[in-house]
């Protein structure tokens, strides 16, 4: 109990930035909708319309929209699958093997953070959809706040068992599930992913259901998954004990002496295992564009308020499938940085390292540095893959394209690290929290400001819109000097915070 | 060079870190000289760990000095840490690394660390440096903490209860490492709650008290003891 409760109480504020996000998404989604979908039938059918293509060309990520004329069908699609994807992360990143007595309290004390957050998250609904004087139905949102919760704690349950191999398996897990709806062939083994039975149930529209199968299966799994967790720790300490020998060398791994890749080594296993599943995501969304495209070009025509003719060309599905999805994994991938950087502070790691005759400024430009090649060789091996297929699949894409979109997410990962560097060295404590806020809030100003009605500079700062769409549209030039000056005012702030903040528990 | 040869160890004056409510570290006037074992003593909170943690340049001074062979403490941080081995109050946690591999990588930030030396002392402490840090108990924590702060024989121990957590055999150990260290003519400011351990190592003991240097530093009788 007491553990539990100091669990809880080192992730308050995580735990307080979820629940804020979970109330910033679904009532700023909410309000959007109203402002966005019109008030006649045929606006709000027109409307549902162009949401359909969209989930068209986003198959990938997200499940299709029921009833995405309606507020209820809207959240589920724009508010409740984000936010599946936001608390699968949390839970990637708040999943660390620890010691053995710790993995049932620290369980207990996520689900505990997830449902706090859930629960601000339905809390945003009925005050966004009162807000439009609408109302949704009160039992199917509650169901939608447990099944989020009941995912969180499965993936918990699974990254706790996983290790370090974590990330790259809760991304091949989510993929495996929602390639499925673009490839068939994936059907017989999408059972396996805890993301299959969160999208068995659409609680929320009219016409939706929940499925208490789906959902007890996501509960077995945070059980069973937190048991085995439980075992593996307590085997390995055992195991360990009786079978190692005493060495008293010091590593000969000479990587750990070179600036840069020594903050990359220990981590070796995890980023060669990220470079996989890139570079298998990248086939897999190359692969399905073919297949978006002819499902986009199979809809229906001529609703009104919309073109009777829809062209669909390679390189703009190619950026919705890939490029966007790969946006979005990039913003995992820095934030799994940022806590890293974040607790080498509450670790004492930190410490240690400026105990040796090593500058403040010299950890903020390694960590930076550090991150910088680590997106390098991820936005390459993605788009080597996506290129190779892209031939065999006679998708007119121009290769130069795809390695102008590589840079842009190269320096997207950069930027978002810059930022997660300045939070890392202002407030390590926090950092993960406004981390998570500042990417959320841009990611809304980009998506949702015009209809916000947010002043255009901060929607042009934030770097989803900085990203644009380069495979469509090229490299903008001007976009990668901006680009370029925020990283070097999100480093050189982080220096001089660095330099002056007091370092230690 | 030759002036910092010829500064003292740690000289520190008036310094002073407040956190406010009456916590924190101050007016600390203090000189060790090189060569020389000092000891700081008091009770949890007294402000020991502040007063190292200022010495290392962790925190700022809320006002006042402090300098390390006439090095600025907080400045000349970098050039400080050259002559300087630490052993934190709190162990820090490195996760999945192996402790062999945490000793190269400290020793690579550091330089100058012969392999043979780190051998020895994991050796004599009994450290397994092929096991995850994960899985080191607090005891073969604090002896990493010790070999990662002795490795590159430096010429200032600053050691903040060094033998917490420690069984007899290596606190033993660790007596004969700060024996071997001040013999070799390494100063030394070692921070203990307990008397004992100051008696044995320290030829001045300071007292703290809620921040403040509360007894007059004194001579201790160790040095006059036959051998």
């Amino acid at each position: 109990m007491r553990a539990t409760a100091r669990a809880l109480s080192d992730a308050r504020w995580t735990i307080v930035a979820f629940a804020i996000a979970g109330f910033a998404i679904t009532f700023l989604q909410s309000v959007a909708f109203f402002r966005l979908a019109g008030h006649t039938f045929a606006e709000r059918a027109a409307f549902g319309y162009s949401l359909l293509l969209d989930a068209t060309a986003d198959a990938p990520l997200f499940p299709p929209p029921v009833h995405p004329e309606t507020v209820a069908g809207y959240l589920e699609l724009r508010a409740f699958a984000p936010l599946a994807i936001l608390f699968a992360a949390w839970a990637l990143v708040s999943a660390e093997r620890s010691a053995t007595a710790l993995i049932i309290p620290r369980s207990v004390a996520f689900a505990i953070g997830s449902l706090v957050a859930a629960a601000a998250a339905c809390a945003g609904v009925m005050a966004g959809v009162a807000s439009g004087g609408e109302t949704v139905d009160a039992a199917g949102l509650v169901q939608a706040g447990l099944l989020l919760v009941a995912l969180a704690s499965a993936c918990y349950a699974i990254c706790m068992c996983a290790g370090p191999m974590a990330a790259p398996l809760l991304l091949t897990l989510f993929f495996l599930n929602s390639l499925s709806r673009v490839f068939v062939q994936l059907d017989a083994v999408r059972w396996l992913s805890p993301f299959r039975y969160y999208d068995l149930s659409t609680p929320l529209p009219r016409d939706g259901h929940f499925d208490a199968g789906g959902f007890a299966v996501l509960v077995a799994i945070a059980g069973v998954g937190t048991g085995v967790a439980y075992a593996i720790s307590s085997r390995s300490r055992r195991e360990a004990a009786l079978i190692r020998r005493s060495d008293y060398e010091p590593s000969h791994a000479s990587l750990l002496t070179v600036p840069v890749l020594r903050d990359l080594y220990p981590h070796r296993m995890v980023i060669a295992a990220w470079c996989i599943a890139f570079a298998l995501l990248g086939i897999a969304l190359a692969a399905a564009t073919r297949t978006t495209m002819q499902d986009l070009l199979a809809l229906p025509r001529g609703l009104p308020g919309l073109p009777q003719y829809i062209f669909v060309f390679g390189a703009q599905v190619l950026g919705q499938t890939w490029f966007d999805v790969m946006l979005l994994m990039f913003v995992a991938l820095t934030f799994t940085f940022v806590m890293r950087w974040a607790d080498d502070d509450s670790s004492g790691r930190l410490e240690a390292t400026l105990s040796a005759p090593y500058s403040r400024s010299a950890v903020v430009l390694e960590r930076i540095a550090a991150l910088a090649v680590a997106v390098a060789i991820l936005a390459a091996v993605s788009g080597i893959a996506v290129a190779l297929t892209a031939r065999a699949s006679d998708l007119a894409v121009d290769a130069a394209r795809i390695a102008g979109a590589c840079l842009v997410l190269a320096l997207f990962g950069v930027l978002l690290g810059a930022v997660g560097v300045l939070f890392a060295s202002a407030a390590p404590r926090a950092a993960g929290a406004f981390f998570g806020a500042i990417v959320f809030a841009a990611y809304l100003a980009d998506q949702i400001g015009g209809a916000l009605r947010l002043p255009g500079w901060l929607q042009t700062v934030s770097p989803f819109r900085l990203a644009g769409a380069p495979l469509a549209n090229g490299l903008d030039p001007r976009t990668l000097a901006v680009l370029i000056a925020l990283i070097v005012a999100g480093i050189g702030s982080s220096i001089l915070v660095m330099q002056q903040r007091d370092v230690g528990r | 060079m030759l002036h910092e040869m010829a500064a003292p160890a740690i000289r520190t004056a008036a310094l002073t870190k407040d956190y406010g409510a009456g916590e924190g570290l101050f007016d600390l006037e203090l000189q060790v000289s090189a060569g020389e074992s000092f000891g700081l003593l008091g009770p949890e909170g007294a402000g020991k760990t502040t007063a190292i943690r200022l010495l290392m340049g962790m925190i700022r001074p809320t006002r006042g000095s402090a300098y390390i062979f006439g090095l600025d403490c907080f400045r000349e941080a970098v050039e400080v840490k050259r002559r300087v081995g630490h052993v934190a109050g709190k162990t820090p946690d490195f996760g999945g690394m192996r402790g062999g591999e945490i000793v190269t990588y400290l020793s690579g930030l550091r330089g100058g660390v012969h392999a043979n030396r780190v051998h020895e002392l994991a050796e004599r402490f009994g450290v397994d440096l092929g096991a995850p840090h994960r899985e080191y108990t607090q005891a073969e924590r604090q002896k990493l903490s010790i070999i990662l702060a002795f490795m590159h024989d430096p010429n200032l121990l600053i050691l903040d209860e060094p033998a917490k957590d420690l069984d007899v055999q290596a606190a033993a150990e660790l007596d004969l490492l700060l024996d071997e260290s001040r013999d070799g003519g390494s100063a030394i400011l070692l921070a203990s709650r307990d008397t004992s351990d100051l008696e044995r190592h320290c030829d001045r003991v300071g007292t703290l008290r809620r921040g403040k240097l509360a007894r007059a530093l004194e001579d201790n009788s160790r040095r006059a003891l036959p051998p």
